[in-house]
């Protein structure tokens, strides 16, 4: 797993002032910065994790390793102008590569699986419902995926998104409507007449 | 219909929850499906926000672990021991943390009762009752790993224990990082012991010095009206079944017990001023009983300059949808999820509704209600709900989605 122009490729920076003087912090491994960017980000790392893999548990698990990662690689991160919650989730990208190849290499697909395991009973129409949302992202391009992820799974602003992905915010909404798009496409040939409301 | 227009048209639907009316009806039919689409991703997103907040435990006594084991590997004199449980540190799984994690509530109860002295003022016992839901402002005096002690006005010493599913976010709905002494926290939740919380939800000021100080002391109840008796809502409390409402007032120095009809809470705590720190006037009510008030909200107390007080956020809509847990909420900002927390205080007022027809499966779509919670970051439209008021009667039906 190498660290590739991708792991800076992500979301937006915190307040500069702020954030850099945490990263700056976090660059000198000081566990007080590196427990407080766990906080801020831990859960966003998770978000990202948990729409490829199989399992929360997993996710769980993933989204920790990332943590410990970045945390051996600290002096090796440039905080100057890169948002360090970009870096993390280029780590997480990786992370997810590699355990997702590992389980390929088993016989197992695991990415957007389509099993989601809940306690409670009867919820049959939630299952089927994000698993035919998975299933639909799966149909759309790289950059369709990555929109929907900013805009709607990480709740990410027209502007923040622009950001990350480099792009204008009039991109950002045309590639939005474009990705909303090919989804309905891939839910309405899945039976969802209305798409993702069914 | 230019790509522009209609990349704009769906930007505002995204926005507010609603297709624009200046859309055309063929604009109309390409908005409908793809917002609908935007609303079931965001629904996912918040469960999968509620998974994440019920790992955060498990991963931070893991990161801790980690951090700890690198300083001892770098350092020749042993690491300080990481923050964590004691049998998360001894067993490290998953199933042993959350055990733990959901027995804190417990031992904390029995910790508050041996460890902590009881009330000595019946009058103050009385604001902060047993299987109560309670909102108390206080200022954190120590913390540790799964609860924290705080200092609350009038009462003293308070344990909270934090749970995996109590939310706890700092000003614009980031996650807090984790509670340190002199913070000011505006704290809700059930009463499990004579100054024990286990918490729902919890958010987080640095600026310790807006709460107000004083410890312990006798609170008079107030038992008749005083004309022009105003003042700042500094704790409330609801008995289980929802019929006893307590406020502690402060009106200037003084401050006071007050008995509010249930009824007149409903409508403080929806109000969008309402909640503690309200500043209000006291009022009585036709047909009430003695010693029994009503509340009208005035606005709400200014901090100081510069600082920041602790608050929850309110949202008021309409139900639109549910899915397990999470309700669809059109609120005047648009469509957001609202995570109904295993100990969320759901009040039914004049609704009809029962908590038994919810558990059977009523979808409350329709209903207008008012959500007092946490808005979270990093998914900021996603609100862990403390308390959810039902408000007026049974809606047309069908409404839902």
């Amino acid at each position: 797993m190498s660290e590739t122009e991708e792991e800076h490729h992500g979301l937006p920076a915190l307040p500069v002032s702020d954030a850099e003087a945490l990263a700056r912090r976090a660059v000198q491994r000081d566990p007080a910065a590196w427990e407080q960017l766990f906080e801020l980000h831990y859960r966003h790392v998770f978000a990202f994790v948990r729409y490829r893999l199989r399992s929360a548990e997993e996710a769980e698990d993933i989204a920790s390793q990332v943590f410990e990662v970045a945390y051996s690689r600290a002096p090796r991160f440039d905080y100057r102008g890169v948002p360090i919650e970009g870096w993390l989730i280029g780590i997480a990208r990786n992370l997810v590569r590699d355990h997702i190849k590992k389980l390929g290499r088993r016989g197992i697909d695991d990415e957007f699986d389509d099993s989601l395991e809940l306690s409670e009973p009867d919820q049959s129409e939630a299952i089927g419902l994000r698993r035919d949302l998975l299933a639909a992202m799966r149909e759309l391009t790289g950059d369709q995926r990555e929109v929907i992820e900013q805009r709607f799974l990480l709740d990410k602003s027209v502007a923040e998104t622009a950001v990350a992905m480099n792009r204008s915010e009039d991109a950002v909404k045309n590639l939005q409507r474009r990705a909303l798009a090919a989804m309905q496409r891939a839910l309405v040939s899945a039976g969802y007449q209305g798409g993702g409301a069914a | 219909m230019t790509p522009e227009r209609i990349d704009a048209l769906l930007q505002q639907a995204l926005d507010t929850g609603e297709i624009p009316s200046e859309a055309t009806p063929e604009e109309r039919q390409e908005l409908a499906p793809l917002l609908a689409n935007a609303r079931a991703l965001r629904l996912n997103a918040a469960r999968v926000e509620a998974e994440a907040r019920a790992s955060l435990p498990t991963a931070r006594a893991r990161f801790q672990r980690h951090l700890a084991a690198q300083a001892a590997a770098a350092l020749p004199t042993p690491a300080a021991p990481p923050k964590q449980r004691l049998m998360a540190r001894l067993f490290g799984g998953r199933a042993v943390a959350f055990a733990t994690s959901a027995a804190a509530v417990a031992v904390v109860a029995v910790l508050a009762i041996v460890v902590l002295q009881p009330f000595s003022s019946p009058d103050t016992a009385s604001a902060l009752e047993v299987d109560h839901y309670v909102q108390l402002e206080a200022v954190v005096s120590e913390a540790a790993d799964g609860s924290v002690i705080v200092q609350a006005p009038d009462i003293g010493d308070v344990q909270v224990a934090l749970g995996p599913e109590t939310a706890v976010t700092a000003a614009g709905g980031q996650p807090a990082a984790s509670l340190k002494r002199g913070d000011a926290v505006l704290v809700s939740g059930v009463v499990t012991a004579k100054r024990a919380i286990a918490a729902t939800n919890v958010a987080v000021s640095p600026n310790g010095d807006t709460v107000p100080e004083g410890g312990e002391r006798k609170l008079p109840l107030l038992k008749d009206l005083r004309p022009g008796l105003e003042g700042t809502i500094a704790l409330l409390s609801l008995s289980p079944d929802g019929r006893q409402g307590r406020v502690v007032l402060a009106a200037g120095a003084e401050r006071l017990l007050v008995a509010v009809d249930p009824a007149s809470m409903d409508q403080f705590l929806s109000a969008p001023d309402g909640g503690v720190g309200a500043r209000v006037r006291v009022v009585a009510g036709a047909n009430l009983p003695k010693g029994v008030f009503r509340l009208e909200v005035i606005e709400r107390d200014a901090p100081p300059a510069g600082k920041e007080r602790p608050q929850f956020e309110n949202v008021r809509g309409v139900v639109v949808g549910r899915n397990m847990n999470v309700l669809q909420v059109r609120t005047d900002k648009g469509v957001i999820p609202v995570v109904v927390l295993p100990q969320t205080s759901i009040r039914f007022g004049e609704s009809g509704l029962t908590a038994e027809d919810v558990r059977a499966g009523e979808s409350v779509a329709g209903w207008e209600v008012s959500i007092t919670g946490n808005a979270e970051g990093p998914l900021g439209r996603t609100v862990a709900a403390s308390i959810i008021v039902v408000l007026g009667k049974a809606p047309a039906r069908p409404a839902a989605q």
